[in-house]
């Protein structure tokens, strides 16, 4: 374990190299997370982003719409969970008002199922990563002090086995264990961060999408009433 | 994955490269300059008093000739003005042996010749120095001031005047045959052996600090050293290494090492300036010393 000068010693690359085989498979796993969870907080910023303004434009083509069996059509086959709320309770009445008798009631509670299903549906697949955030910010601190207690136990047989205690020896190895409570830290912060920003939006997002659906459960019940 | 997770993870990915390659230069860097470190050094408690005497010895050369062998002459008080006093007049007695040349050539006319000379010597005594029968006579007595200065018994009071003439400037500038060109002490003292000792000890350091420990335990190696000097102050020859200290089973593979650091470290800040010159080739002095070298830390 030589010494070398200071300045080379706390590169990360030099960290890595000199690091025992565990310590490596930690930061390599550490910095993977880091890096899926960082392509998660870019993805979903994006996506969210892109989301809002949909459902901005949508609520209002909606609102200006005359007739939603025509905006129906215009507006069905979007690739958006607002729209798919849409539809979902346009066919869900159009084939319970296809018959001779319509139930209103059932008619009614069918719709609202129909749109909350599918509400819930939009959520799951819009929070689908947001598990392997929370995931990464309550584990990799752990995962990296396990690198930095297995560090140090090396560290401290190097220590035996070299006779000396003298700061030159000791001082690498516990560099290098410390650099993977580093990274796991580096990891985590952000994940913790933006899995509590991003609950937060898709509660935001699934409150709209209900509100939206009530709104519409409320026109579709009034047209119940003047059918049949 | 859709579309906007795929380009997360581009996004996520140079950026990792980024800060990656940002922590890398960074650390590369020379760090900021370290706080001076603390440096023990040795200190030699020298004896202000010698025991032995280390007073120079006394030269045994003559001394170099004085600048200016001429004393100063004596200036009298007044004008010469007892020149004239009539001393000649009363010399004639003495004339009669010399000028015979004159009479030779003549043939033998002999009594009138001797009357006229006793009556003409008076006068032409002064005029008429290149005549050889004059010669003893006239210097006495037209020179009689200086005479009397020279022959010292009767030297009179003098007048202060600016003349420089006869004053010491010292030495001459011809050289003796000697060749010391200093003067060299009779042995270093234990004062002037710490004094240049630490000179040394000074001028060495740099090297010595830059030297960097092979490994765990060679800070614990001495080397002895003796170093041979020239009288400019630079190695006359390489360092001999006369002895190893402290080496044991942990340091053992790096003597050979500490070795070759100790003589590169005493190489490399030779030539050592500013040494007594007259303390070179004494007793005790700097034409040979002994070292021990030690890794710093």
């Amino acid at each position: 374990m030589p010494s070398v000068s200071t300045g080379a010693v706390l590169s990360p690359i030099h960290l890595f190299l000199e690091a025992d085989i565990v310590v490596k498979l930690v930061m390599v796993g550490l910095l993977l997370a880091s890096l899926w969870t960082w392509a998660i907080i870019f993805g979903f910023g994006l996506k969210v982003g892109g989301l809002r303004k949909e459902m901005q434009r949508f609520e209002t083509e909606y609102r200006e719409a005359d007739d939603f069996d025509e905006f129906h059509r215009r507006a069905a086959g979007r690739d958006q969970p607002i729209a798919r709320v849409f539809a979902a309770g346009v066919s869900e009445w159009r084939r319970s008002t296809a018959g001779k008798t319509i139930d209103r009631e059932g008619t009614r509670e069918r719709l609202a199922t129909a749109m909350g299903a599918t509400i819930a549906t939009e959520i799951d697949r819009l929070s689908d990563r947001l598990n392997f955030l929370a995931t990464v910010g309550s584990v990799a601190p752990f995962v990296g002090l396990f690198g930095t207690v297995w560090g140090i136990m090396r560290a401290f047989t190097g220590i035996a086995a070299a006779q000396s205690s003298s700061l030159a020896v000791v001082a690498p190895g516990i560099a290098e264990a410390l650099f993977a409570t580093a990274i796991g830290l580096f990891a985590a912060i952000p994940a913790v961060i933006a899995y509590n920003r991003y609950s937060h939006v898709v509660n935001r997002v699934e409150a709209r999408l209900n509100r939206f659906a009530d709104g519409f459960h409320a026109t579709l019940s009034r047209r119940l009433e003047m059918e049949g | 994955m859709d579309r906007s997770e795929r380009t997360g993870l581009g996004i996520s990915i140079v950026a990792h490269a980024a800060v990656f390659a940002a922590l890398t230069l960074s650390f590369l860097k020379p760090p900021p300059q370290e706080p001076p470190k603390a440096i023990p050094i040795e200190i030699s408690l020298a004896d202000k008093v010698g025991l032995e005497s280390t007073a120079p010895v006394v030269s045994q050369e003559e001394l170099a000739a004085k600048k200016s062998p001429v004393e100063a002459p004596v200036e009298p008080d007044s004008a010469p003005a007892p020149a004239p006093q009539p001393q000649p007049l009363p010399k004639p007695q003495p004339a009669p042996p010399k000028p015979a040349p004159q009479p030779q050539p003549q043939p033998k006319p002999a009594p009138p010749q001797p009357q006229p000379k006793p009556a003409e010597k008076p006068q032409p005594q002064k005029p008429s120095k290149p005549s050889p029968a004059a010669k003893p006579q006239p210097q006495k007595s037209s020179t009689a001031p200086a005479q009397s200065a020279a022959t010292g018994n009767a030297r009179r009071p003098v007048k202060p005047t600016g003349n420089l003439d006869g004053l010491d400037f010292g030495r001459s500038n011809n050289k003796t045959k000697s060749t010391a060109t200093n003067n060299p002490a009779s042995k270093a003292s234990a004062e002037e052996v710490a004094s240049f000792r630490g000179l040394i000890a000074r001028q060495i350091q740099p090297c010595a600090n830059r030297q960097v420990t092979p490994g765990p335990g060679a800070e614990r190696i001495r080397i002895l050293v003796r170093l041979n000097f020239n009288p400019d102050g630079s190695l006359a020859g390489n360092p001999d290494i006369t002895g190893v200290q402290g080496n044991d089973a942990g340091n053992g593979r790096y003597v050979d090492r500490v070795k070759d650091l100790a003589v590169a470290t005493f190489k490399g800040c030779t030539p050592i300036r500013g040494l007594p010159a007259n303390l070179y080739a004494v007793p005790g002095g700097w034409k040979s010393l002994a070292f021990s070298y030690k890794l710093p830390g």
